[in-house]
């Protein structure tokens, strides 16, 4: 029991979930055996060597280890490209044993010369194809959040086992044996990496399986992926941003690497005080190491973010090499060099994983190794020629002036890291991508000549319907291309809709044909058909038609009489004016049952022909007449003239289903000259709440700046369904009109106001909750819904919110991640979301969306109002106290759920609530308790 | 079960544990709530004829009911399932009828209110089309 309640308190204090257990101790035992190992080949390693040879020797030993290693790696990734992942990892760790057992009997039984170069050089490469393997294990196990979270425990068990690797080696050597012997006990640690490996690569396999990444076999990767590693380098520019990022620090930390071991060779002459004093480093690092990795690495990746954490160890650098300017000699060396292998193999080295994250894992397969080992001896290289540079050509052992070369190196590398955070960006946007259908939005194009043809051609056909379309798309084309081409037979067509659609294009660009045609349908018996040839000629003649359509003025039918009219407003002089606007009074008086159609044709007339009289007419339709299709013309028609005086009477009509879509569209027809009397409205309470929540989509489809600003306003709003509407038309507005400015500091207040609200609701709903999981069925809690309804919903809104001020295909991949139901993906969707948000509104957002526990959650929570903890009833307490009417009606539900007496009295005083809902409530529960 | 007695928040609860309410908010079922009626049905009534035009949901409180098509049962509905909710929403007849096996109690929603709501209530709609795409994609799973 004490046991168990011990592991659950390490796995609190590491941050380790459920199910995460074995991964990470697995993975923490093979990292550990693998840098125990690696630190005591660098104890032999530096021990036989230092000891034999002169330190000018050094530099050679690099150049040649970065030459073996082009040829290891090409090796290495023929045969690892043929072979399973776990043959690839087992395999090796079969042959580093091998050949450990190799140089033993070489070392004791022949003590060449050659035997120590080769040794040296063999070492530098194993140990880092080893280590680049088990990472590469690591990122295939672990998610970018859990890596995030867990990766400091992994380094922190490696440095752990460099720690045990350089303490064993010392004890060792002072009581068992003598340091040629230490290679034994390198094959036993390398023995046990092999027996963690075993178990790991199966793991994997079970996480690959579980998460359905993609792990295909060499076989099936298409003929693009299996491109080499240098095109594949070649291609992308964020794989050689985190090359470049390796080459530098290689080369800066061989540098300094060669400076202290000068250092200690000039302090040390014999080989015993030599390896006293690199067992004490060794020792003394991996302690601090251990440190740097349990208080730094999470809290800087985690809290500061991944630029700042890679910048970290070019700072300490670029401060140790100043010191070693100054202060030349072994403390300077050995601070320096304790400060890049600890922030190496710690911060720096869990920055480094980050980046690989978002790699595809194809890619990340290929490439991992070349960067880790190629680039990393490439540095070394090219470290060497540096130093070889300063011996031969600048003169003296060159310690102190590579102090020069190496700031000048660290400033391009904090240079690069900047910019590698923007990849790294990208990178993890396509991966989101990848999982998103895009849709695209369809848009016809009229003038198309395609589009064009395939209309010219719908009007060939004998089918009404399809003659009505084709007249109706025809009507938005050039009118010139399509009236010479337009089959003169529809103007014969027994439709009389289709033969009034023919003339309307045909007179726009009228011929011999078209004037004969008019002749007749002016006498056409179907008023429709006479209506529009009265249009057709009006169109045509002009003035010149007056004579001819004046007669028009008596006809019986509405439509035929305000064809007329409005040929006659267009054309006629003032007597033929005036009697035309008789015959328009005439008709939009008439209020009987059977006037309604000639008020309909007022209506259509008003739009358009415009004349200051009628704007009068046009809001007693809209505000009075009880007929729809009368007030739906007036509506369209007021749009149509743009009348001033009428936008409040539409603006009124936006509340009622059978007028809101016509309203809507005269609004938008009005534009600007809308705004002002939309804006009242929806910040005027008086006005009913159907009119106001119909106000911010009319506001969206205005292209303007006081629009924008208007909705802005809106955000204030108390009605949580209004701002709600409001914040989808701003996300509309800003995705349509980009020109418009989006006031940042307003919706970053928005934003910060609805988080709050949501940290609110989340510490009662925890003080109440706690992790239960309900479901809901009678008598059960109405507000765990309620409550998780309402957090549910500030969310979404904050999703729009933030689409207005971060890039809105960026916010939708994170929305679609989050939401996808696959938990890889939510922590792909959290990890981008981590690296998106900055300054203040991610202090306030990102933990709405974290995957922290939630009773860090709550912690952090309460943080926000200073508390420290809130109990079960003073929860209850600050909920009756809500605003939010059906709230408190399910907090009384739940109180009686409960069962909980002292709440009577609060609960009694809503039996007299206006609202029926929370009376309701109080009454049974009041009786309950 | 009495005809007539539950509460509006009674109602709400209720509507939530229902599939195509699941998704919204409980001021939204209120508006919901507030537009049904308790009815009841004996064993063996008819509820819905085939063809015959739907004027409404009803959203089962207790009982179950059978669907029949071809004068066969295709599948039982019993408590916290709506029946008429496609035709109330695409107001097509019937597909096919429906007879209480038990004494049934249950919700009645007039798909005129259902559509009037849903026309002035943006989030409902959302809520409502969340829950038919989660039975879409249930069933194209299967």
């Amino acid at each position: 029991m004490r046991f168990r309640a011990l592991t659950i308190n390490v796995r609190q204090f590491l941050d380790v979930r459920a199910g995460e257990a074995a991964r990470i101790g697995l993975m923490a035992g093979f990292l550990f055996f693998l840098l125990a190992a690696n630190n005591v080949i660098k104890i032999v390693r530096d021990s036989l060597f230092l000891s034999r040879f002169p330190i000018t020797q050094l530099p050679y030993v690099y150049l040649l280890a970065a030459l073996l290693a082009s040829a290891v790696i090409t090796i290495y990734s023929r045969y690892a490209s043929r072979l399973s992942f776990s043959q690839v990892i087992l395999g090796s760790h079969a042959f580093i044993i091998s050949r450990l057992i190799v140089f033993w009997l070489l070392v004791v039984f022949y003590d060449f010369g050659w035997v120590l170069y080769a040794f040296y050089m063999w070492s530098a490469i194993v140990g880092l194809v080893a280590v680049a393997q088990f990472w590469t294990v690591a990122n295939d196990m672990f998610n970018p959040r859990e890596g995030k979270r867990l990766f400091g425990i992994l380094t922190a068990a490696g440095t752990l086992g460099g720690m045990a690797g350089g303490f064993g080696a010392n004890w060792a050597v002072s009581f068992l044996f003598g340091t040629k012997q230490l290679l034994w006990l390198i094959v036993g640690l390398f023995a046990g990496a092999f027996g963690v490996a075993w178990y790991a690569v199966r793991e994997r396999e079970t996480v690959l399986g579980a998460n359905q990444r993609e792990n295909i076999p060499p076989r099936e990767v298409p003929a693009r992926d299996r491109d080499g590693v240098v095109r594949t380098l070649y291609n992308s520019r964020y794989l050689q941003l985190i090359a470049a990022v390796i080459f530098l620090s290689v080369i800066v930390s061989t540098l300094i690497d060669y400076q202290f071991k000068a250092a200690a060779k000039e302090a040390y002459r014999s080989t015993d005080a030599l390896a006293g004093f690199f067992g004490s480093y060794y020792a003394w690092l991996s302690v601090i190491t251990v440190l740097a990795q349990l208080l730094l690495t999470g809290r800087l990746l985690m809290g500061v973010g991944l630029t700042p954490s890679l910048l970290v160890l070019p700072l300490a650098l670029f401060a140790g090499s100043i010191g070693l300017l100054i202060w030349p000699g072994l403390f300077a060396a050995t601070a320096t060099r304790l400060a890049e292998a600890s922030l190496r193999t710690s911060v720096n080295h869990s920055g480094v994983e980050i980046l690989y994250l978002p790699i595809p894992d194809f890619v990340k397969k290929k490439v991992k190794v070349f960067l880790d080992v190629t680039v990393e001896r490439l540095g070394d290289g090219t470290a060497a020629f540096i130093i070889l540079f300063s011996i031969l050509v600048l003169g003296g052992s060159g310690v102190s002036l590579l102090s020069y070369f190496s700031i000048g190196l660290i400033l391009i590398w904090a240079a690069v890291v900047f910019v590698v955070q923007g990849g790294y960006m990208e990178a993890l946007r396509r991966g989101l991508a990848y999982r998103e259908i895009a849709l695209k939005e369809v848009r016809i194009d009229y003038a198309d000549k395609g589009t064009v043809e395939a209309v010219l051609k719908t009007l060939e056909d004998k089918d009404e319907q399809s003659l009505l379309v084709g007249l109706d798309l025809a009507e938005k084309l050039d009118p010139k291309v399509v009236a010479a081409r337009l089959p003169r037979g529809l103007l014969q067509h027994s439709s009389p809709a289709v033969r009034g659609g023919a003339i309307k294009i045909l007179a726009l660009y009228p011929d011999a044909t078209t004037l004969k045609a008019l002749t007749q349908m002016l006498q056409d018996e179907n008023k429709e058909v006479q209506a529009q040839a009265i249009s057709a000629a009006c169109a045509i003649f002009k003035g010149d038609a007056i004579t001819v359509v004046s007669p028009y003025l008596e006809s019986p039918d509405p439509q035929v009489k305000r064809r007329a009219v409005e040929c006659l407003l267009h054309h006629g002089d003032e007597v033929t004016r005036a009697a035309a606007l008789n015959s328009f009074r005439k008709m939009v008086n008439d209020s009987t049952a059977e006037g309604e159609q000639g008020r309909v044709e007022a209506g259509r007339l008003m739009g358009e022909v415009y004349d200051p009289e009628f704007s009068a007419h046009l809001g007693r339709l809209i505000r009075e007449d009880e007929s729809l299709p009368v007030i739906r013309a007036a509506i369209a028609a007021a749009g149509m003239g743009k009348y001033p005086g009428v936008v409040r009477d539409i603006i009124l009509r936006l509340g009622s289903n059978t007028t809101k879509a016509a309203a809507r569209e005269a609004l938008i027809e009005y534009g600007e000259i809308a705004v002002k009397e939309l804006r009242t409205a929806l910040f005027d309470s008086r006005v009913s709440r159907d009119i106001r929540l119909n106000i911010p989509r009319t506001l969206s489809k205005i292209h303007s700046q006081s629009a924008m600003n208007a909705l802005l306003g809106g955000l204030l709003e108390e009605d949580r369904s209004i701002r709600f509407k409001v914040i989808l038309a701003l996300e509309e507005m800003a995705r349509r009109f980009a020109d418009l400015k989006v006031d940042r500091e307003i919706i970053e207040s928005a934003i910060m106001s609805d988080a709050l609200l949501y940290y609110r609701r989340f510490v009662l709903f925890i003080a109440l909750f706690g992790h239960q999981e309900k479901s809901l069925g009678h008598g059960e809690s109405l507000l765990y819904f309620a409550l998780t309804d309402s957090m549910d919903r500030v969310k979404e809104r904050m999703m729009w919110l933030l689409s207005l001020i971060y890039p809105t295909k960026d916010i939708r991949r994170f929305w679609a991640g989050l939401n996808s139901g696959e938990p890889n993906k939510q922590a792909d969707a959290i990890e981008f979301l981590d690296n998106l948000l900055t300054g203040e509104i991610k202090e306030y957002v990102f933990p709405l969306f974290t995957d922290a526990p939630q009773a860090q959650r709550f912690r952090a929570s309460l943080g926000f109002f200073g508390m420290g903890t809130i109990d079960t009833e003073s929860a209850l307490r600050a909920l009756l106290e809500q605003d939010d009417m059906w709230l408190r009606a399910a907090t009384v539900w739940e109180i009686g759920i409960r069962g909980l007496t002292g709440f009577r009295d609060p609960i009694a005083e809503f039996l007299d609530s206006d609202h029926l809902v929370l009376r309701e409530a109080a009454r049974r529960v009041i009786h309950g308790i | 079960m009495e005809q007539g007695t539950l509460t509006t928040l009674e109602k709400v609860i209720f509507l939530k544990s229902v599939d195509i309410f699941k998704h919204a908010t409980i001021e939204e079922l209120g508006g919901v709530a507030a537009l049904t009626k308790e009815v009841h049905f004996e064993p063996g009534e008819t509820i819905f004829r085939e063809g015959d035009p739907i004027d409404a949901i009803y959203l089962i409180l207790k009982g179950r009911v059978a669907v029949e098509g071809n004068e066969q049962v295709v599948r039982e509905v019993g408590e916290k399932q709506a029946i008429g909710t496609v035709a109330a929403l695409d107001l097509k007849p019937s597909m096919h009828t429906v007879k209480a096996i038990d004494p049934v109690y249950a919700l009645k929603l007039n798909a005129q209110d259902l559509q009037d709501i849903l026309s002035q209530d943006f989030e409902l709609v959302q809520a409502v089309i969340r829950a038919l795409c989660q039975l879409v994609r249930e069933f194209a799973r299967r």
